[in-house]
């Protein structure tokens, strides 16, 4: 007895009940021992009762029992159970009641046997058969012997059945611990994933001596309604990879989340009313053919025998209660024969530990995946801000280019998003009409189909028909139709649509419209896509009303830019005549004479001329920046530089630049004419009016920026990429190499600029680069040198005079 | 009597001031009027000012700061100078005489192009001030002539 106890306590798999038999066989000295048990939950009529071999030691070199069930009614041990009591049987063949057993018996040269009824569990009657191939006396000892056998037994079967229950929990907690410490901050691969749960179910595999241990899983963010197989102990090729609700014993079990017990797969349709009295509607049609499928898996021992029940129990993989996947087992191969209640509580547990797993990577999951759709949402904006940048630039801005853009972006964000649009709202037919569309789905059905959809409006009102869009518009607060057939005021526009998010487009309280997202999929947006929805339409709403407001201010601008045209002319008018005239006074072939006498006058005279000049120059200067503030080109009238013409033009400017200069400061204006002859070989164009403009710009400079008592010299020549150029060099304050580029920018004054003068707006020498640009030239600047500043324009490619005949 | 002696003419454009200093010399011939050219002249010449106050001081408001000279770069400015440009430099000015009790009560014209409501925005209190006038520039002195009277019979004893 001792033996009894110490080898149940050092059994770590159920089929270690065998050893328990033997060690139960050695304390009555018996050659074999079984274990048989009723046939558990089948039908309840007594006839069709049977007993099946829970349990068996065949004795040192003895051979494994072939016949795996007993009839209940007509066998000794099925006697000894109904009857609840000790038979003991002398001499098989001389006693009448063993005919039933016949054939086990003399194939295994049993000569006495004894059949205890023995109480395995509550409610499980079984029967300890211990066997003698001689003819066995019994005598008081072995009485008690047995006695004893029969009260230990289920205690100690139940001691293994808790080690190995106890033991197999903690192992596939130490598994799934061990892979949540794998990436404790992020989900592990699934194909990690996978690996976990195979080594969980070789570990039951091994643990119950079955067949087949296999678990499905439900990814709800990927494939919702399709439970994968996520491992398995099957020996061959798995031909059903995903299970689906209602598909064989497993679709039961993920259909009903209830755990299914099936005793004999082989039996299986002949007790298929008991089994559908247990299990609503529950069906199998045995698809593999699973005693040749079995068969081949099973160890030599039940070559051409019979087969031990073909146990069959699922657990649901819950998660409160919907239903994540499920584990299941498949025919055991040792003992103990068939899975019982116990085996599968274990099993419900084992499912209660993957489910929280897979829960846990779930949400990992959902964590990751709204992590990359925020930031996949950030990068979104970024390039809609972009867009909208270069969309508000034009004249006037066009949103329903962004709301298009905005909807190809949604549909990257928003996972499960395939059909959007814009709907803006029409305050004249208090209506929603579709602006902007995206999604494959618009474009299906004839042109006159899709004509027609996109012309669809939605009254907005307090009528109880409004729609789901409409409603969103006049409360704005957004909605998520998880299930859009169960909103009455849903209204039609894609038949397969199933879930839908509509947000209000606005900027506080001024509502523009919505924005519709649709899906057509199983699976509804995840929790997140409703915040990240508000947050587009919130964007949209914002680009809306930069768009109104842009074009609004364009337009203000516009008109404004009109107006100073206009004041332009009427400014300067008056002063191209006043010039005009003052330079018919100087001329002398008029006045010349007397001004001559009067040198006073003659002076006053010129610095009106002077101050007309520039007046003009500013007016031409503000012409052109007008012009080209609205990115209208400056059209030069190109003639060819004459040596006379440019001459006169430059002393007249030279002049009129000294003569409205503070005379108290000596800067005098010096035109090297010499420098000019050069023009008297070459063809240069240019524009004289441009021309007049650039020259006057950069000598007013020069005066105001050069030193007292110092020469602004102004002369011509060819560069060394021979072309010819006009000078202008003056010594005052420098300009410092980085300053050279911000020079030409429009607005832009360097500090020593602001410090010495009391006026200039900062567009002279943008004005100058201009309109060199526009008569193919170009302006350089020079960066002083040794206090000598020099500013060059430069025009373009020149030809010969003897070229030009 | 009410003839002022001394008046000071702050203004840098040379196409203004001779006319404008010439047309004052004449309506008070018995008076200085003298110019200062730039704000940093007239921060240098402040010393003088103080101790010697005018009757009248004509301020324009855009002043430069300085003359160009080639040795620019060898001088340093005030930073709000740098910071805020010529556009107010007259209203720099006027804050130095109205921070000094030597100074607080001379009699100022703010002579200028602009318009009151361009200087209201630095200029708050422009129209509560008991010695600072706003005078947009005109064509003709008459109206600074007449405006210099006033302001120098209400600065009477």
């Amino acid at each position: 007895m001792t033996q009894l106890v110490l080898t149940a306590l050092t059994q770590h798999e159920l089929s270690g009940v065998s050893s328990l038999l033997q060690a139960a066989a050695r304390a009555v000295g018996a050659h074999a021992c079984i274990l048989w048990q009723t046939a558990p939950d089948t039908d309840s009529t007594p006839a069709r009762g049977y007993l099946f071999v829970l349990a068996q030691w065949a004795g040192a070199d003895g051979q494994q029992c072939k016949v795996r069930t007993l009839p209940l009614y007509g066998s000794v041990t099925g006697a000894a159970v109904l009857g609840q009591k000790i038979i003991k049987v002398l001499d098989i063949n001389a006693d009448e009641r063993v005919f039933k057993d016949d054939k086990f018996l003399s194939e295994a040269h049993i000569v006495s046997m004894v059949s205890a009824p023995i109480e395995l569990r509550p409610g499980i009657s079984a029967a300890l058969n211990l066997y003698w191939n001689v003819k066995k006396r019994f005598d008081d000892h072995d009485h008690r012997r047995i006695m004893e056998l029969v009260r230990l037994l289920p205690s100690l079967y139940q001691t293994i059945s808790d080690r190995v229950g106890l033991k197999m929990i903690g192992t596939v907690n130490d598994i799934l611990h061990e892979a949540e410490l794998r990436a404790p901050d992020r989900p592990l691969p699934k194909v990690e994933v996978k690996k976990v749960i195979q080594s969980i179910c070789e570990f039951v595999t091994n643990s119950f001596d079955c067949i087949e241990t296999s678990v499905f899983l439900e990814d709800p963010l990927t494939s919702p309604g399709e439970f994968e197989m996520m491992g398995t102990t099957w020996p061959e090729i798995f031909q059903k990879p995903v299970y689906r609700r209602n598909e064989g014993l497993t679709g039961w079990v993920l259909n009903n989340a209830q755990p299914v017990n099936i005793f004999d797969l082989l039996r299986f349709n002949d007790e298929v009313e008991f089994y559908r009295g247990k299990y609503r509607d529950i069906t199998w049609n045995n698809p593999l053919d699973i005693e040749s499928a079995v068969r081949k898996h099973l160890s030599p021992e039940f070559d051409n025998n019979d087969l031990p029940p073909l146990s069959f129990i699922a657990a649901p993989i819950l998660k409160g209660t919907i239903v994540r996947g499920a584990i299941r087992c498949c025919v055991t191969w040792k003992a103990p024969y068939y899975f019982s209640g116990v085996e599968l509580k274990l099993l419900e547990l084992i499912a209660s530990q993957i489910s929280r797993y897979w829960g846990n990577w779930l949400a990992r999951q959902e964590i990751l995946e709204e992590n990359e759709s925020w930031e996949k949402l950030v990068n979104s904006i970024l390039t809609l801000n972009k867009l909208v940048h270069g969309e508000l630039t034009k004249s006037p801005p066009k949103p329903e280019q962004i709301f298009e853009s905005a909807l190809e972006q949604t549909q990257s964000v928003i996972t499960g998003s395939d059909i959007m649009d814009v709907r803006l709202y029409d305050p004249d037919s208090k209506q929603l009409y579709f602006v902007s569309t995206f999604g494959a789905a618009w474009k299906e059905g004839d042109s006159r189909a899709v004509e027609q959809r996109r012309k669809r409006r939605f009254d907005v009102g307090d009528s109880e028909k409004e729609s789901a869009g409409a409603r969103v518009f006049r409360t704005g607060e957004p909605s998520h139709l998880t299930d859009v057939t169960a909103d009455p005021n849903y209204s039609v526009t894609f038949p397969k649509t199933k879930h839908m998010l509509i947000c209000p487009i606005s900027v506080g309280e001024d509502k523009y419209g919505v924005l519709d997202i649709r899906s057509t999929q199983e699976r509804d947006f995840p929790s997140y896509a409703k915040n990240m929805a508000l947050l587009l339409a919130k964007q949209l709403g914002l680009y809306w009303y930069l768009a109104a407001h842009v074009g609004e201010l364009q337009r203000v601008q516009k008109e404004k830019l009109r107006a100073y045209e206009d004041l332009e002319h009427q400014l300067l008018n008056p002063v191209f005549l006043a010039h005009a005239r003052i330079q018919q006074i100087l001329t002398p072939q008029r006045f010349g004479k007397q001004l001559e006498e009067d040198e006073p006058l003659k002076t006053e005279l010129l610095r009106m001329r002077g101050i007309c000049g520039k007046a003009m120059r500013v007016t031409l200067s503000t012409w052109m920046f007008v012009n080209l503030s609205q990115g209208k080109a400056v059209s030069p009238k190109l003639e060819q530089l004459k040596y006379d013409g440019l001459i006169k033009r430059l002393i007249e400017a030279a002049m009129d630049s000294e003569l409205t200069i503070d005379p108290e400061r000596h800067i005098r204006f010096e035109v090297k004419r010499d420098t000019f002859d050069i023009l008297k070989t070459i063809d240069v164009r240019a524009d004289y009016g441009f021309l007049e403009q650039a020259i006057g710009n950069i000598m007013d400079n020069a005066g105001k920026y050069s030193s007292r008592n110092s020469t602004v010299r102004i002369h011509g020549g060819l560069t060394s990429t021979r072309r010819f150029h006009i000078t202008v060099s003056n010594k005052g304050i420098p300009i410092r190499p980085g300053d050279v580029k911000h020079c030409v920018e429009r607005d832009w004054r360097s500090d020593y600029a602001r410090l010495v003068t009391s006026e200039g707006s900062g567009i002279g020498l943008y004005i100058v680069d201009n309109v060199m640009r526009a008569q193919g030239g170009e302006l350089i600047i020079t960066p002083t040198v040794d206090k000598i500043t020099e500013i060059k324009l430069v025009f373009p490619q020149f030809k010969h005079m003897a070229e030009t005949a | 009597m009410n003839t002022p002696r001394n008046i000071l003419v702050v203004e840098n454009d040379f196409l203004q001031s001779d006319w404008l200093v010439k047309s004052l010399r004449q309506a008070f011939p018995q008076a200085k009027v003298w110019q200062i050219k730039t704000e940093s002249a007239f921060r240098d010449s402040f010393e003088a000012i103080a101790q010697n106050p005018p009757d009248a001081i004509v301020m324009d408001v855009m002043l430069q700061w300085t003359e160009a000279s080639d040795d620019i770069e060898e001088q340093t400015f005030p930073k709000r100078v740098l910071d805020e440009g010529p556009y107010r430099a007259g209203l720099r000015c006027e804050e130095m005489l109205t921070a000094d009790g030597r100074t607080k009560n001379i009699p100022m014209i703010l002579y200028t192009i602009l318009e009151r409501h361009d200087l209201e925005p630095d200029f708050p209190d422009l129209n509560a001030h008991p010695n600072v006038k706003h005078l947009r520039k005109d064509s003709t002195p008459e109206p600074l002539i007449q405006l210099i009277r006033e302001v120098r019979e209400r600065a009477l004893p």
